[in-house]
């Protein structure tokens, strides 16, 4: 054996030494759905809820379990190894969750731009902590545009569905701008981070 | 233990993954040199495929808990040590090509024994693009099949294949009357 392969396999062996217990990819998984379920179901306990948001009470439980499906769901695909579903079938599930959500809405009230900054800003800010975790365990392999953008989706996704029950505007031009726009931007944003961080291995 | 030599990758890998390090020695063993070879192909260094060969390693000993069981090893290997080469080269953001544009001398310590060939064989492999360079050298020098091919770069295996077309008929052209690729 060479002197590069020979340092290579005890540069292996230390790393093996230091690290003797493997860690299985599921816990990281779980770990981040039942962050990105558990901030927005968190902020429905905590914050006052509206109904106002959807005329029907099925129709605002059926679009709440999608989100929280993509919350859940994007979060274990976003780290489970092996071959991602194509972004078509990544875009069509977000556009699925987005279009859920602007069905059935109610119109009622209305912001101006301050109102639907607020939802905005909400949204952001229930999506660091998420979304930090996200970035962290995407670092610990290989970067993948669509696995970062998933990740993001799946973070921002609690902060969606805390709007969805605590949100009292019900028109489509607030939900689609205030509420949709920040989440899928909150897509792009998590690509832009992974981008910028470094990986501690090259797994797929 | 004796039987390490005879058992398969993925047997090997799953004693691995259950904390036996002999596992992944045997591991090592089998598999070191021919990933070291593809990376100095594939990146045309050789000092460059040092470096690539120890992340490699590092990674699978670092991320074995992602190593789904019941998958194959050796695309699973390749598919790391192609993140690590086409990271480093993103990174430098450059190809190592000599002022003739061929890949430095000791890029192919190849099968292929005829210095001239192998010089020739260098110099076309460095004409092609990254993409088109990896599918060949994984399929024509570490003998993947073009479905492992596609797992290891996340591709379908007609999407390979037509990388795969293209570099092989530039090849071709580049080394009519030389080398059958």
């Amino acid at each position: 054996m060479s002197d590069a392969l020979e340092q290579a396999r005890q540069a292996a062996l230390a790393e093996l030494a230091r690290t003797p217990k493997a860690r299985p990819w599921w816990v990281d998984a779980l770990v981040l759905a039942v962050l990105d379920v558990g901030v927005g179901v968190a902020l429905v306990a905590l914050l006052p809820t509206h109904g106002e948001q959807h005329d029907g009470a099925v129709l605002r439980l059926v679009t709440a379990a999608g989100l929280l499906l993509v919350a859940g769901l994007g979060a274990v695909a976003a780290v489970r190894p092996g071959a991602l579903p194509s972004r078509w079938v990544v875009l069509g599930a977000a556009g699925l969750a987005a279009l859920t959500s602007l069905l059935g809405v109610s119109g009622v009230g209305g912001a101006g731009l301050w109102g639907g900054a607020a939802c905005t800003v909400f949204e952001v800010a229930s999506s660091v902590v998420p979304l930090a975790a996200a970035t962290w365990v995407l670092s610990r392999f290989a970067a993948d545009p669509l696995r970062a953008a998933v990740a993001g989706l799946a973070a921002s996704a609690g902060g969606l569905f805390a709007l969805h029950f605590t949100c009292p505007i019900g028109t489509v031009a607030h939900v689609g701008v205030f509420h949709l726009v920040p989440w899928l931007l909150m897509g792009l944003l998590s690509l832009g981070i992974r981008r910028t961080v470094g990986s501690a291995t090259w797994a797929p | 233990m004796s039987d390490l030599p005879d058992s398969d990758d993925e047997a090997l890998m799953a004693r691995f993954c259950a904390g036996d390090a002999r596992a992944f020695e045997a591991l090592f063993t089998r598999h070191a040199p021919a990933v070291r070879r593809y990376l100095t192909r594939v990146s045309g260094s050789a000092a460059a495929a040092d470096d690539l060969v120890q992340a490699t390693f590092f990674s699978v000993v670092k991320a074995r808990g992602r190593f789904l069981s019941g998958a194959r090893f050796k695309p699973w290997l390749y598919a790391i040590a192609t993140n690590a080469a086409r990271d480093a080269h993103r990174r430098t953001k450059s190809e190592t090509v000599t002022d003739d544009g061929a890949l430095p001398d000791e890029a192919v310590e190849s099968e292929l024994r005829d210095p001239g060939l192998e010089r020739a064989v260098r110099a076309a492999l460095a004409k092609l693009p990254e993409a088109q360079r990896e599918a060949i050298v994984l399929h024509r020098f570490e003998g993947l099949s073009f479905a492992e091919i596609a797992s290891i770069v996340g591709l379908t295996e007609s999407a390979v294949k037509v990388r795969a077309h293209r570099g092989y008929e530039t090849l071709r052209t580049v080394l009519k009357g030389v080398w059958e690729p």
